[in-house]
């Protein structure tokens, strides 16, 4: 039994493994319509089983490119929020880092390994279809082509109640410590493609670290000396909300920033990362749907977006079954039920995506984010409708 | 034992499979050329701490104008518009039986690129001023003129859509109060450009030749007619037409639009009549 605290709250887009722990046996389908409209479900206060195929389509109903209540105005307000969620997922991402590197470091090199495989799949399979077909870009092929691919490599095993069986749990945490690796390659390849002048990259790369140890330390100062609940959330929030702001300002990816602040609270001593946990546990499912419903509205259906659907759809598959056939052994599962539990990417192939677009230039960026969104919209159905009964046809 | 190496023989033929469909569709798929080839200069990336340093406020403006021009560059086409040559009478005689000496040829205008703003995925609407005609576009195929209107100085250009055409007119703007900084796009030869103007006092006047009220910048005239403006976060203000008395208007895109609808039987408007002052409930007269 994996300890509560251990295990990530399914930030990702999946209920809480304690909500399922709590939880009744599986619902009939029109009881899962019925809960979708909930109130609590619907509006991401609770989790709901995939909110991605629910919350990508109406921020599409409700962006510039339908009902237009999510204009471009309020889009480009809400570019604050969406940064400050991202480094809330960077910080996520970070502790669950922190607390497994000491002990499934195993996990991680094998997670690292699958997600490594699906970027290379998927960038170089962009990068030839884009030469090849003339696709026109305003970004340089080789970052573009390495945004998709690093957009594909997230999973978050939503598809599985981690505690069903062995490899349920096992894909869940290699699900959980597989976007490490996005985020640190990001943060290298920003540094050192163009259009990043060659004086500027240095300060790409390190910018991220230096802000994340600056916020780290902050909170680390304040968190535990907080005379009330209500002064510590603050501080939280605060810490946070310095995270986004100061990577949005200096325009590098609020991820690393979180994920370097969330590590730092992991590993230096006392009860921070267990106090931002608790605290974040409040705005974490909000967060999702803002970060959902911002793709989805900026989702425009262009022809190179459609184009780019084709590798990335293929070769996120191809690089998922190739990956988990790669360090199934590893892990003493099955190959093909690790990439069947894999194959979700979950709401952070969105966040990586929104991160993109902030590097990107305009263009280059709504394609990215147009072309994940709806990719991720297929392979949530994909994981939803076909998965599982791949798995039990095969069984 | 068995059970596992048929598992691991079935894994084996998953990742044969899906390795060799994702390679098959995507070597099939490559063998067709994205419909258009028009590749766009991206706007050069910030370095990371450059926004820590101290910035005048004009390269803030800077900054938003070049990001309106790469927003808006999907609405607006750049059209060549050439003088009319008009035929030169023949000379006549006179009583006296002796011919009159031929007509010096007025020096003709040179060729003009203008900015349009385009209201379908084929369709776009650009300022036309007398004596001129639409030649070309930059970029574009198929260019024909399907209406123009002498007396709002205005034409409809149909041309060839890239795949990647906006189905109706740029956003908008329902209301411009002034007083801000607007984006003015004019043609340059490789595509539109834009700079900045600071629009001060807005009026709003009738004009019967357009269906909605037409916006009268104060001041110095200082947006050249046949601009297209633009607000900073990329919104369509107002075509610039000339309108007598006081130079140019901004027209709106809610007046722009009736333009392209097809013109009621009994109306008919004059060639050369005056620019203003005269109910337009349609399209004008032919090409």
């Amino acid at each position: 039994m994996i300890p509560t605290r251990d295990v990530r709250g399914r930030e990702l887009g999946g209920p809480d493994p304690l909500d399922r722990r709590l939880g009744t046996a599986s619902p009939s389908p029109l009881t899962w319509l019925l809960s979708l409209l909930r109130t609590r479900s619907a509006l991401g206060l609770a989790p709901s089983l995939t909110p991605a195929v629910i919350f990508l389509p109406l921020g599409a109903l409700l962006g510039p490119g339908g009902l237009d209540l999510l204009s471009p105005r309020v889009l480009g307000r809400l570019d604050m929020a969406v940064t400050i969620a991202l480094a809330v997922l960077g910080v996520l991402v970070g502790t669950a880092l922190g607390r497994q590197i000491r002990t499934a470091y195993r996990l991680l090199i094998a997670a690292s390994l699958e997600s490594a495989v699906t970027t290379v799949a998927v960038t170089g399979a962009t990068v030839y279809f884009v030469r090849a077909t003339g696709l026109p870009l305003d970004a340089p092929v080789v970052a573009f082509a390495l945004a998709l691919g690093l957009c594909a490599s997230a999973s978050s095993a939503t598809s599985a109640d981690p505690d069903s069986e062995p490899v349920a749990a096992v894909a869940t945490r290699v699900a959980d410590l597989d976007d490490v690796l996005p985020i640190v390659l990001a943060t290298v390849a920003f540094a050192v493609l163009p259009p990043v002048s060659a004086s500027a990259g240095w300060m790409f790369a390190l910018a991220p670290i230096a802000i994340g140890l600056a916020v780290g330390t902050i909170g680390w100062l304040l968190f535990e000396r907080a005379e009330s609940a209500a002064e510590r959330v603050v501080f939280v929030l605060g810490a946070l909300a310095l995270a986004g702001g100061a990577a949005a300002y200096v325009r590098v990816s609020p991820l690393a920033v979180g994920l370097v602040a969330g590590l730092f609270w992991t590993v230096a001593p006392g009860r921070a990362d267990r106090i931002v946990q608790d605290d974040l546990k409040r705005v974490q499912h909000p967060l999702v749907v803002l970060l959902l419903v911002t793709a989805g509205a900026l989702w425009t259906p262009s022809a190179a977006s459609l184009w780019l659907l084709a590798p990335y759809l293929l070769f996120r598959l191809a690089g998922k079954v190739v990956g988990a056939w790669a360090t199934a052994g590893f892990l003493e599962v099955r190959a093909g039920d690790l990439a069947a539990f894999l194959m979700s990417p979950g709401v952070l192939a969105v966040a990586f995506a929104l991160n993109f677009r902030q590097m990107l230039p305009p263009a280059a960026g709504e394609t990215l984010v147009s072309t994940v969104a709806a990719g991720t919209a297929a392979f949530e159905l994909f994981a939803l409708a076909v998965v599982p009964h791949w798995r039990r046809r095969r069984q | 034992m068995e059970v596992l190496d048929n598992r691991s023989g079935r894994d084996a033929r998953l990742l044969g499979l899906v390795v060799v469909v994702a390679l098959a569709v995507l070597l099939v798929l490559a063998q067709f050329r994205f419909p258009t080839a028009e590749r766009t200069a991206g706007l050069p990336t910030q370095g990371p701490l450059d926004r820590l340093t101290a910035r005048s406020t004009y390269e803030e403006l800077a900054a938003s104008v070049a990001n309106v021009v790469q927003r808006a560059s999907s609405s607006v086409v750049i059209l060549q518009i050439d003088p009319v040559v008009e035929p030169v009478a023949a000379p006549a005689s006179g009583r006296s039986g002796r011919t009159a000496p031929p007509a010096e040829p007025a020096p003709a205008a040179p060729p003009r690129l203008v900015p349009a703003i385009r209201a379908t995925r084929d369709l776009a609407i650009v300022h036309l001023p007398p004596g001129f005609a639409v030649a070309g576009g930059q970029g574009l195929t198929g260019v024909e003129v399907v209406s123009t209107d002498p007396s709002r100085e205005v034409a409809v250009v149909r041309f060839a859509p890239p795949s990647e055409a906006p189905t109706t007119m740029a956003g908008g703007l329902l209301g411009f109060s002034g007083f801000s900084y607007v984006a003015v796009i004019e043609a340059a030869l490789g595509g539109p450009t834009a700079r900045p103007a600071f629009v001060g006092r807005v009026d709003m006047v009738s004009d019967d030749r357009f269906a909605t009220q037409v916006m009268v910048p104060g001041g110095t005239p200082s947006i050249p007619t046949g601009a297209l403006v633009f607000t900073l976060d990329g919104r369509f203000i107002g075509l610039s037409l000339p309108l007598a008395g006081v130079g140019s208007a901004l027209v709106p895109a809610r007046s722009l639009e009736p333009l392209l609808l097809p013109p009621p039987a009994e109306t008919k408007i004059e060639e050369g009549a005056p620019a203003a002052g005269r109910k337009g409930t349609g399209r004008g007269g032919t090409p």
